[in-house]
């Protein structure tokens, strides 16, 4: 069932990039939605949910990510997750 | 990078003694200072680090595996260390579960990017399954280096194709 697929394409901020702690924080958060969420990168999709395969991209500063959501709750999956990604995972400037 | 440029197979720890985090963590810290990659006067902040890190939420990232990391001043870009137990540690692991294989990155203070891309070897490493079976077979610490060295080479094949 194809049913509300939403994209949107966001730049990684933070200077240290997706590392341990944000890889963390953005699948903790997609896991909180019934939509399945993907992260591309390039050629490279992975599962949003899972910490492993987000850090699989090893997206760096200045990355364009394209967020995918699909499913019942896609549009709110989609927002939360863009929006933890332009807020710098609220990282201290220094990172971790 | 090369993924031993990174992980030292000298400081390879074939089963560790110790099944506590900070145990764990100071044991894999005591090997980096005998091979001679940390030096013994920087033995306790790192540890230290290392487990501050652990605070902001356990590097246990589930299926088993950690990747404890932190920065130290002296250190060149990245080094690293694998370390197995065969027993597992308690690491508070998301998934709840024993933690059986340690990637502990220490990485120089600006080494940002090198830092993630590490992450990213050791991930795509992680992902696969048959990799993680082996690891844990692997008899000793000289399979551990060999497994290590495949998966390197499979790691440029897959890039190439």
């Amino acid at each position: 069932m194809k049913e509300n697929l939403v994209k949107r394409t966001v730049t990684i901020k933070n200077s240290s990039g997706l590392h341990a702690r944000p890889a963390m924080l953005l699948a903790e958060l997609a896991n909180k939605f019934e939509a399945d969420v993907t992260l591309s990168l390039g050629r490279r999709k992975v599962d949003a949910k899972s910490i492993m395969e987000v850090l699989t991209l090893g997206a760096g500063w200045g990355s364009k990510l394209t967020i995918a959501a699909q499913g019942e709750d896609a549009p709110q999956a989609l927002k939360a997750v863009a929006k933890l990604i332009v807020q710098e995972f609220s990282e201290a400037k220094d990172g971790d | 990078m090369k993924l031993l440029g990174f992980l030292a197979p000298e400081a390879v720890i074939d089963n560790l003694k110790v099944r506590d985090k900070s145990g764990a963590i100071k044991e894999m810290v005591a090997m980096l200072k005998k091979v001679g990659l940390i030096k013994a006067r920087d033995v306790p902040v790192v540890v230290k680090a290392l487990l501050a890190r652990e605070r902001l939420g356990s590097t246990g990232i589930g299926k088993g595996v950690a990747v404890p990391h932190a920065r130290c001043k002296g250190v060149k870009s990245v080094l690293g260390l694998l370390a197995r137990s065969s027993k597992g540690v308690q690491f508070d692991a998301l998934d709840g579960e024993p933690v059986y294989v340690f990637f502990l990155l220490i990485s120089a203070p600006d080494a940002q990017s090198p830092h993630l891309h590490c992450l990213e070897r050791v991930s795509l490493l992680l992902r696969d399954s048959n990799f993680c079976r082996f690891l844990k077979e692997a008899k000793d610490k000289k399979e551990v280096v060999e497994l290590l060295k495949e998966a390197e080479e499979n790691l440029k094949a897959a890039k190439k194709s």
